[in-house]
Parts: C-alpha cells; sequence; structure tokens
C-alpha cells in the first residue's frame, strides 16, 4: 500500500449578494482519502420580503445534496436521501437530534438539512452566520457514500435570547438511501459534486444565502487502496 | 506548490472482517520537503494526530454496547472518557422529524476509550432489504452488499505538543441507515443510525506512539492517520 500526501482546495464558490438560493460545486475530483467540505456563511431570514419567515421562531438550517442528485440535476431521479441531524440549543440541557428533515414527515427526502437555527428578526445580523465542516472518507470508491457534519454559530441577539434561542452546535450524516432503486447505484457513485442551499420555507419557496456566504471542498490524502468496479459484490 | 504543514502518514485497510487494527510506530516516521530534507514525525514536530475512518460492522445488533467500539494509545489503564451519544439504546426508534435528546456515557480510569453507542451494526435484523440494482459501471450488486451497507464515519483528533502533558482526545462518529420500508411511509423507524461525540484522554502515560481501534464485534473499514506539523515540512505530493 502507498499513501501521499496530497493536499488542495478543489474548488470554492462565495455569493456575492444576497438573492442567492444554493451554492455548488460540479466535477470535484475524488482521487483523495477524504474531502472536506466546508460552509461558511448566514441564511438571509430577511428574504427581500419573497419567503414566507417569520421572525422570532425557529427556523431550519442549510440543504445539503450531492452526488449530482437534485432538481434538474444529472441525477435527478436519485434524490433520495437519509438525514440525521442534531442540534445543541440553549433551551434544552443536552443534544437534541431527528431523523428525516422538517418539511417531510417521511425518512427519505428530497435533500438533507442541518443548521436548525432561532431567526430573531427581519434584519440581517451577521450573528447568524455559521460554519459547518463535513467529511467525506474515500470519496472515489464503489461504496455508499456518507458525509459527517458538524458546526457551530448563532450567538443569541441579546443576553435574554441567550437563555433559549441559540444554537451552539449542530452535526449530522448524510447520505443518499442505497437500497432504494431510484438513488442505490448513484449511492455507490463517486461524490463528485455538492449542493448547498438555503432551505425553503413554509410555502415551499427557496430561501436566500446572505452575502459572502461560501462553499469549499478540499481534498486531503492520497490511497493506492481504493476499491473500485465490482471488489466486494 | 510550497511545502505544507500536513502528512498522511498511515492507511490501514480491513477488507476482512477483524476486531481490531493499530496504527504503529507513528512517531518514527518522516516528512520529507520539496528539497528532500527530512523531519522526524515525533510529538514535538508533528503535534496533531487526526485520525478519520469509515467502518461497517458486522453484526446485527442495532446497539454496539459502549465497550464495544473504543480505542487507546500505547497505555491500556487510567483512560477517561466522556461522550454525548444519540442511539438505539435510548432511542429505540426514531419518528421522522421528531426531536429526542441525547444520552451520555462516561468512565474514569478504565483500559480505553469507548465510543460505542455511537455507532451500529450494519447487518440489521428485520430490515426490509431493497432489491439488486445494476451500478453505474454494469455490474450488478445485490442488496446486502458491503458496498450498500450503512457506513459509519469517524473523526478522532488531539494536539500533543508536550510528551509531559495529559493528551486531550475528541471525537465525533455518526451513521444514518436506509430501511427500504420507509420510502414513503412515516412512523417510527428502528434502526436508524447512531450518533456521538465526546472526549477523552490518559493520565497512565500519554504516549500515543501506537494507536489501537478495536470492537467486540469484527469490522471491515478504511482508517486514515493524518499528522499535522508545526512547520511546511512536506512536500504536496
Amino acid at each position: 500500500m502507498t499513501v501521499k500526501s496530497k493536499f488542495y482546495t478543489l474548488g470554492s464558490v462565495e455569493t456575492t449578494n444576497s438573492s442567492t438560493n444554493y451554492l455548488q460545486l460540479s466535477g470535484i475530483n475524488t482521487d483523495f482519502a477524504v474531502l472536506r467540505f466546508v460552509f461558511n456563511g448566514m441564511i438571509d431570514h430577511s428574504g427581500g420580503g419573497t419567503t414566507n419567515v417569520a421572525s422570532n421562531q425557529w427556523q431550519q438550517g442549510v440543504s445539503i445534496q450531492f452526488q449530482g442528485a437534485w432538481t434538474a440535476g444529472p441525477n435527478a431521479s436519485a434524490a433520495k436521501y437519509r438525514n440525521h441531524q442534531c442540534w445543541q440549543a440553549s433551551n434544552s440541557a443536552n443534544w437534541q437530534h431527528s431523523v428525516g428533515v422538517a418539511a417531510h414527515s417521511y425518512s427519505v427526502t428530497p435533500y438533507c438539512e442541518i443548521g436548525r437555527q432561532y431567526y430573531h428578526s427581519g434584519n440581517v445580523d451577521s450573528s447568524e452566520r455559521f460554519t459547518l465542516e463535513g467529511i467525506c472518507v474515500m470519496p472515489g470508491n464503489n461504496q455508499s457514500k456518507q458525509i459527517l457534519w458538524k458546526g457551530s454559530g448563532t450567538s443569541p441577539a441579546s443576553n435574554y435570547q441567550g437563555t433559549s434561542y441559540s444554537c451552539s452546535g449542530w452535526a449530522g450524516e448524510t447520505k443518499l438511501d442505497a437500497q432504494n432503486s431510484a438513488s442505490a447505484a448513484v449511492a455507490m457513485s463517486p461524490m463528485d459534486s455538492i449542493r448547498i442551499g438555503a432551505g425553503w420555507d413554509s410555502a415551499g419557496t427557496p430561501k436566500t444565502l446572505g452575502v459572502f456566504s461560501s462553499l469549499t471542498v478540499f481534498g486531503e490524502g492520497w490511497t493506492s487502496d481504493v476499491q473500485t468496479g465490482n471488489d466486494w459484490s | 506548490m510550497a511545502d505544507q504543514q500536513w502528512v498522511l502518514e498511515t492507511h490501514l485497510q480491513a477488507n476482512n472482517a477483524v476486531s481490531s487494527v493499530t496504527f504503529s510506530s507513528n512517531n518514527s516516521q518522516y516528512a520529507t520537503n520539496q528539497a528532500g530534507n527530512t523531519t522526524l514525525l515525533d510529538y514535538p514536530n508533528a503535534p496533531v494526530f487526526r485520525i478519520h475512518f469509515k467502518v461497517q460492522f458486522q453484526t446485527s445488533a442495532n446497539s454496539l454496547g459502549s465497550s464495544n467500539f473504543y480505542f487507546h494509545g500505547n497505555y491500556q489503564s487510567s483512560n477517561d472518557f466522556v461522550y454525548d451519544y444519540a442511539s438505539a439504546t435510548s432511542n429505540t426508534t426514531m419518528t421522522p422529524n421528531s426531536a429526542v435528546g441525547t444520552s451520555r456515557d462516561y468512565g474514569y480510569s478504565t483500559g480505553n476509550q469507548q465510543l460505542g453507542y455511537g455507532s451500529m451494526g450494519s447487518q440489521f435484523t428485520n430490515y426490509n432489504w431493497g432489491t439488486a440494482v445494476t451500478d453505474l459501471d454494469g455490474n450488478s450488486v445485490a442488496s446486502t452488499s458491503r458496498r450498500r451497507g450503512a457506513w459509519c464515519t469517524g473523526w478522532f483528533e488531539n494536539h500533543f505538543p508536550d510528551q509531559a502533558g495529559y493528551y486531550p482526545w475528541h471525537y465525533h462518529l455518526g451513521i444514518v441507515t436506509d430501511q427500504q420500508a420507509d420510502n414513503s411511509a412515516s412512523g417510527p423507524t428502528p434502526d436508524w443510525g447512531a450518533w456521538c461525540i465526546g472526549a477523552g484522554g490518559c493520565s497512565a502515560g500519554p504516549y500515543i506512539d501506537t494507536i489501537t481501534i478495536g470492537s467486540g464485534y469484527n469490522f471491515i473499514g478504511d482508517f486514515f492517520l493524518f499528522r499535522g506539523m508545526n512547520g511546511n515540512y512536506q512536500a504536496n505530493e
């Protein structure tokens, strides 16, 4: 077995306005031991008045999709995701967690979701910025892929709100369903694309990311021993 | 391309099920820069140990038990740990979009640092496996193939600048599964997955020249040890 210390920034994209629904990286080189995804930014819940997002309510975090499995994407029909998300909120004594996403009542969903946060007011508040970091081990092999996420952000807007309405940490796992016949083959394909969006409001209207939100992917390390083809079947 | 601070030191691959894997001689290997100069990966030069891995436990148990997934450095005594977790141990079923609280486990002066509640077996019982599918290369892949099994992803890391210190591991892992029966129906889902986040250390002798990761259940997987250095000692290969 041979390993190499091969480290590259493989792609990065950033918003320059507050009207962007998602950030996307495609054609990612998966010939690495690990891919690291970093989202740094915020959801602009003020939405320019275009979305049905009320202030002083809990809101869902960013939407996460990958492997081209999104609407109008190259693998759109494979958008059958599994999601497990955790959050550490100040109104609970311990971490909370759930499966699925907020807008769907079933386990297989058209996207993943991590980063539940409390939206304080109609103003864009820089304290709502946050970071999510995810890793995919062996992104180019022949097996189902999973991204493990953790992150933090969203300071309280006031001391009072800090007592009950802030999230200090997030975590979770996202993947395409490897048993569902619509997504299983794509689930085993390389982790060569990702789309992180602002999610949708209660009416299904896409929300927007705040200005200077960014998504970057890093390739870290290389190994000669990667299962490919039909190994292990 | 300039020299860099990170090295991929070792890849351990378990294609056949094993009960443990061990990173050894961690501090006697070398980084090499573009000029061909070498730097010993000892504690002062390379104080960060970062392990990323993916693993499948070859069992139908939907909860491993805390001691059934563990790791330790050179010493199998005086290990302390604490972690918050979500698993079938405390949440036997999960209803989509229904939040529940996590649990906590800890140990003091034990033989290893444990995180078993943060993972589960990938050979589920009472599981509605799907059907064989054709992969993008044209191969038929059975529903129970390890290629399609649920993988647990893990991350262990510490910063070890001083051998006299008490080294602080922190760790994070999780697995979400895919039950075909829940394709469209709502309702509780058993074998939904597991997750944990925690920390620990060892006061017997803070040495991690050898790091063993083990389980009471056999497992397959890939384990990578990265080292973060205090200078740009490694060429980008």
